[in-house]
Parts: C-alpha cells; sequence; structure tokens
C-alpha cells in the first residue's frame, strides 16, 4: 500500500518523465479554462434553482453541499492546477481535508451522544432536536 | 542545473538572476515555493474548519432559527457575489497562463480584472453590511429584533437570531478580510509585472497569489449556500 502510495505521489515528481522541459510549465489550452468556469456557472444556478424550489429539509441541504463540492472539486483541479502539478501539492491537501474529517466527525459526535453517557450533561431536551432551555444559561 | 535557460544572464554566473544561491535549480526553487504555499493552504482549510463547524453546530442546536433566519439574507446579492468570485477566480487562472506563455499584457490585464472584481464583492458586501447594521441584524446582543420589525423586516425569529447572526458576520468578515488582502498582494504583483519580474520559468509568486485566490473563492463556494440557501 505504501508502495502504491509513495508512486502516487512521487508520479508527476520526476522531471525527466514528462519529455519536455521540466520548467515549462503545463500550459491547458483557453478552451479548458472557459469550459470550467462555464461548468462552475451552470453549477451555481443548480444551487439556486434547488433552493428555490425548495427539497425537503435532509434531502436540500445534500443536494446543496455535493454541488459544492462538485464546484470545489473543479476549482481545486484546473484553476489551481492539482491535476496537472506535483502530486505531492495533492498530497498535503488531502491530508488537510483528512483532518477536517477528523475535526468535524469527532466534535459532532461529541455534541451528539454526551446525554447517552450522563443525562445531565446532554445538548439536548428529550425531544432529540430541541436545544435544552436552560443550555444558554449554562 | 539541468537545463540552460534562454533568460540566463552572462554575469559570471551561469543560472538565471532570478534563482537564488541556495537553490540547485528553477524547478527546486518554485516547488519549494509552491510546497510552502500549499502548506499554509492547508492550514487555512483548517482555520476556517473551525468556523464551518461552529455553524454546523449552531444549526443542530437551532435548526428553526437557521431556516427563518436565512430568509432575512438576500440571496440574489449572494449569488451575484458568487459570480463575481468565480469570474475573478477564472481571470486569475488566466493571469497565471499569461505567465506561463510569456504575454505581459495577460498577465497584467487578467490581474487588474481579478482586482475589480475582488472589488465588486467587496463592494456588494458593503451595501449587504450597511442594510444588516441599519436594520439592527447584529450579532450577539447588539441583535435589537425591535429595530428591525420597526423597519419592517420580519425579525420575530425562534430560537436564538442572534447567534444566526454572529455565525453570519463572522464568516463572512474573515472571508472579506481574506479578499481584501488578496487584493492588496494583487496590486503588489501589478507593480512586480510592471517592472518585468515574471516570465514562463519564473513566475512561482503570480502563482502562489493565484492559489491563495482561488482557495479564497473555494470557501464562499461553500458560504454561499450555508448561509444565503439554507432551505
Amino acid at each position: 500500500m505504501f508502495q502504491k502510495l509513495r508512486s502516487f505521489v512521487l508520479k508527476s515528481a520526476s522531471p525527466a518523465q514528462s519529455g519536455a522541459h521540466a520548467s515549462q510549465p503545463h500550459v491547458l489550452p483557453l478552451k479548458t479554462y472557459f469550459a470550467v468556469f462555464g461548468a462552475l456557472l451552470v453549477l451555481t444556478v443548480i444551487t439556486v434553482v434547488v433552493s428555490v424550489v425548495g427539497l425537503p429539509q435532509p434531502t436540500a441541504i445534500i443536494v446543496a453541499m455535493v454541488v459544492a463540492a462538485v464546484k470545489a472539486s473543479l476549482v481545486v483541479l484546473w484553476f489551481m492546477h492539482l491535476k496537472y502539478d506535483d502530486r505531492f501539492y495533492s498530497l498535503i491537501f488531502i491530508i488537510s481535508l483528512f483532518f477536517l474529517a477528523l475535526f468535524f466527525i469527532f466534535t459532532t459526535m461529541d455534541v451528539l451522544s454526551r446525554g447517552q453517557v450522563n443525562e445531565e450533561e446532554s445538548f439536548f431536551s428529550q425531544d432529540g432536536i430541541q436545544l435544552r432551555k436552560d443550555f444558554m444559561k449554562k | 542545473m539541468s537545463q540552460q535557460s534562454s533568460h540566463s544572464t552572462a554575469t559570471g554566473h551561469d543560472h538565471p538572476k532570478y534563482l537564488a544561491h541556495h537553490f540547485e535549480s528553477m524547478e527546486q526553487q518554485n516547488s519549494s515555493g509552491k510546497l510552502g504555499m500549499w502548506l499554509f493552504l492547508g492550514q487555512e482549510v483548517l482555520f476556517f474548519s473551525g468556523l464551518f463547524l461552529m455553524y454546523v453546530l449552531a444549526r443542530m442546536f437551532y435548526p428553526d432559527t437557521f431556516l427563518a433566519a436565512h430568509e432575512l439574507l438576500d440571496w440574489k446579492l449572494g449569488a451575484l457575489n458568487t459570480i463575481f468570485l468565480l469570474t475573478s477566480s477564472l481571470t486569475m487562472a488566466l493571469a497565471v497562463r499569461g505567465a506561463q506563455v510569456n504575454s505581459q499584457p495577460q498577465m497584467y490585464w487578467n490581474i487588474v480584472a481579478t482586482i475589480v472584481l475582488g472589488g465588486a464583492f467587496m463592494v456588494v458586501k458593503y451595501i449587504e453590511y450597511s442594510h444588516k447594521f441599519h436594520d439592527g441584524l447584529l450579532p450577539g446582543h447588539f441583535f435589537d429584533a425591535a429595530k428591525a420589525m420597526h423597519n419592517g423586516v420580519p425579525a420575530n425569529i425562534p430560537g436564538a437570531p442572534a447567534v444566526f447572526f454572529a455565525i453570519y458576520f463572522i464568516m463572512t468578515g474573515t472571508h472579506g478580510l481574506h479578499v481584501l488582502i488578496g487584493m492588496g498582494l494583487m496590486l503588489w504583483l501589478l507593480v512586480r509585472i510592471k517592472r518585468g519580474d515574471f516570465n514562463s520559468e519564473n513566475h512561482v509568486y503570480l502563482e502562489n497569489v493565484g492559489l491563495y485566490w482561488h482557495i479564497v473563492d473555494l470557501i464562499w463556494i461553500f458560504l454561499f449556500p450555508l448561509l444565503y440557501l439554507v432551505r
């Protein structure tokens, strides 16, 4: 697995492989940039339309976040050149996303599950969703 | 020092004048600069993740407040700002491409366009903020529902609207500060482009400011649906 990861990371790092001069940057055709920009605009319209139509709650936020994630990927892969650049930069970016996920998952789990350990510590009332009335006074 | 660049100067050194002496080659110098930038961008992601997590938890605590309070934000202005930032990302990418193809005017005018679009974003932000200030839709105990109602804004929101506006101002404010910093960096870039500092071999400064600008755009891509389109 590590061998695989290593070769993935080093794949574009070695200048000899690209054939051309390593100091000559990889120039994308103009139409690629405009295509990415067009896709970003279309996705923006989709988010707005989905919101105006008004989907039921859990679906709406999931659709909005998936569209935002696709937009973010377009920006990162093409505008920020991660698709063509040294894979090591991708690795750094992915690591930061990994720690972001850890941060979100464990903090959310903590907040949601406190009541199961000790009723007194719970942020939420028995109804589950409503914040305890005395929370603000704590 | 694998290849000789056409930009080498004949000053007794066999390397380009912009290659610092502690680097082996231009590739090494450029990739070191970019590595530093990506580490910084990783830090930026983690920095903003704290703000986004605050949003997630507050929304878990006050789901009804969030659904009601976002109606007080104007999604049309948010969408306009999204288009401004996406377009500025395009012009920024084109400026970097301009450097790659050695075109001074492409670099210069695309950076000018990026600054103008960033400025347009800030102007819209200013309009939004001044409306919120006028209506008393402010964070924490500055939140003034009576004033808002008096101005005809339906601010009788269940739960804690002050928390929603605290999050709105902190997140968009931090993001706006990043936009201003980016614009400042680009003004500096304009000076350097005019000075002829950048060419296809040496433009890692321009590229790094570009990467920073794209990450600012990326954060707005998530802020826009979360704050303006919570439905």
